[in-house]
């Protein structure tokens, strides 16, 4: 027994299939478009594609065994690359922490302070982080401290985002706990906004680190310090033999930071 | 003497809800008064506009004679050390420890905020904050994280805290709306004991008849926003007390009564 009619059941039924509106329409097109110029100008053919395959039986070949002749300057690069991942990104996660405050809704009641905060925070996220790079080697010069001035605004950018949201979701009680007693805003924060989301930061601190080491390696190749120079010499020079080592050990300490970072992780949470 | 008198005091929320309109009372210091009423009734909301974090839409609070609605927040503050709150949800920061709970007490006070935290607590502090913490039998847990105590220890912590602040007048909104009976007993007898020892006023929602005749020297009803009774405890007489006993505040309404 239903309550209408199955004749009725026609208008209420829903369409199989739904064409795109105007926009939808334009939308496709404009994909389409630069799909189609995109893959004609990336001049694929049979002949290329069997070349790179060939070419990858030359690298391997070349590649192994790695030299390690070069293992102590290279060494040394790589614990560059490290130093500037650990300082770039704990200076970007204790910057993080203002950034943070002043973006949360829960926090920062003016409006304008927030979309302010947040507007350079988006600056920080939507420029790349090579080009960052690139104009801090301009600003400052080759060498670390452009990398470690990229690593820590790619860490506020991510971090402070993630600090803020967690800051957002708070029980506003022990807030207003503290605030009931008289403290100033300083004392309320202190006390009952950032210990509770400390956790939380670590873990996303510790993550943040993960992506600052794999970040570092590739910041040397546009002269902002590091492993990177090296990389980039040794596949310049056609030292394909050197530039496996190098590359193999890029692997094992990427692997090493993100086992030990999610050790730690497990431990907080 | 009076301690802070409610004059006239309406509030209306911007969203046209009004929680509380025209309520007026008297509380001398060192009194102990219930306030009851259900759920909606503005008990909360008159608690907030005491304490100055919702603003009255009209009428009068003053604390020692002195105006308390309308201030500027640093005004607010100063009037917040001398008031303190023990809330139905407890409100302690739950992954720190009972102890650093209880230094918490002291942040409006203490001239610095850091010197209430841990590390940084002057002995005197610490000393003081173990002695609040004695008091409400908790000395035994002071290292463990808050959260991992029972409903009714968190609430022996946040009393804990408000000795610490060493308020004048303490507000406490539901203690036990969220404790099994016999916990509630307890953190009743509790906050009682503790804050006659000290002769502090002490104003308590409830919404049990039953427990406020146990505790109060008076009892002040509010329904729907409006003051319904307003009696000293031993002065109820039966017909209110079967009023208060059926929950049938309602029917109070129809006749507002005050005694002086």
């Amino acid at each position: 027994m239903t309550n209408h009619n199955k004749s009725e059941y026609a208008k209420h039924m829903p369409k199989r299939m739904k064409w795109p509106g105007i926009a939808g329409w334009f939308g496709w097109i404009f994909f389409l478009l630069f799909f189609i110029m995109g893959l004609s100008n990336a001049n694929i053919t049979v002949d290329r594609l069997w070349r790179g395959l060939f070419n990858a039986g030359t690298f391997i070949s070349q590649a192994f065994p790695p030299d390690f002749n070069r293992i102590e300057p290279v060494t040394w690069a790589m614990i560059e690359t490290f130093e500037i991942a650990i300082v770039g990104t704990a200076v970007g996660v204790v910057i993080s922490l203002p950034f943070a405050l002043l973006s949360a809704k829960n926090i920062t009641r003016s409006p304008l302070i927030r979309s302010v905060t947040r507007g350079l925070l988006g600056v920080m996220r939507t420029v790349p982080d090579l080009v960052w790079a690139l104009i801090f080697v301009v600003l400052f010069g080759l060498g670390p401290l452009a990398g470690i001035l990229t690593i820590m605004i790619d860490t506020i950018a991510f971090c402070a985002r993630f600090f803020s949201e967690r800051i957002e979701e708070l029980n506003k009680g022990p807030l207003e706990a503290l605030e009931s007693t008289g403290s100033k805003r300083g004392g309320v924060i202190f006390g009952a906004a950032i210990p509770p989301a400390f956790p939380s930061f670590v873990s996303t601190g510790l993550f943040a680190f993960e992506k600052s080491i794999r970040g570092a390696v590739v910041l040397g190749l546009v002269g902002a310090g590091g492993i990177g120079v090296e990389l980039r010499t040794s596949m310049t020079l056609m030292k394909f033999d050197e530039a496996a080592a190098i590359i193999l050990l890029i692997l094992l300490v990427v692997l090493a930071v993100e086992k030990v970072s999610s050790k730690i992780r497990l431990r907080v949470i | 003497m009076v301690h802070l008198s409610i004059q006239q005091v309406g509030k209306t929320y911007d969203d046209g809800t009004e929680a509380l309109s025209s309520v007026s009372f008297d509380v001398n210091k060192g009194e102990g008064v219930v306030l009851l009423g259900h759920n909606g009734s503005g008990k909360s909301t008159l608690f907030r506009c005491i304490n100055g974090i919702e603003n009255t839409s009209s009428g009068k609070i003053l604390y020692n004679g002195q105006p308390i609605h309308d201030l500027s927040k640093k005004e607010i503050r100063e009037v917040r050390k001398n008031i303190g709150m023990v809330f139905q949800q407890f409100h302690l920061v739950g992954n720190l420890s009972v102890f650093q709970n209880v230094l918490f007490g002291g942040l409006g006070k203490s001239p610095s905020s850091i010197s209430v935290f841990g590390p940084f607590a002057k002995q005197e502090m610490r000393m003081k904050a173990l002695e609040c913490l004695d008091r409400v039998g908790l000395i035994h847990v002071s290292k463990k994280r808050a959260d991992s105590l029972s409903g009714g220890q968190q609430q022996r912590v946040a009393i804990a805290r408000m000795l610490m602040q060493e308020p004048e007048l303490v507000l406490a909104d539901e203690p036990i709306a969220s404790l099994d009976p016999s916990a509630g007993k307890e953190v009743m007898d509790l906050l009682w004991s503790v804050v006659k020892e000290r002769g502090m006023t002490v104003i308590c929602t409830l919404h049990q008849p039953e427990i406020a005749l146990q505790y109060a020297e008076r009892i002040i009803g509010l329904h729907k926003g409006r003051f319904v009774l307003d009696q000293q405890t031993s002065q109820l007489d039966d017909t209110r007390f079967e009023w208060l006993y059926e929950k049938n505040l309602k029917n109070l309404s129809k006749e507002v009564i005050s005694v002086d």
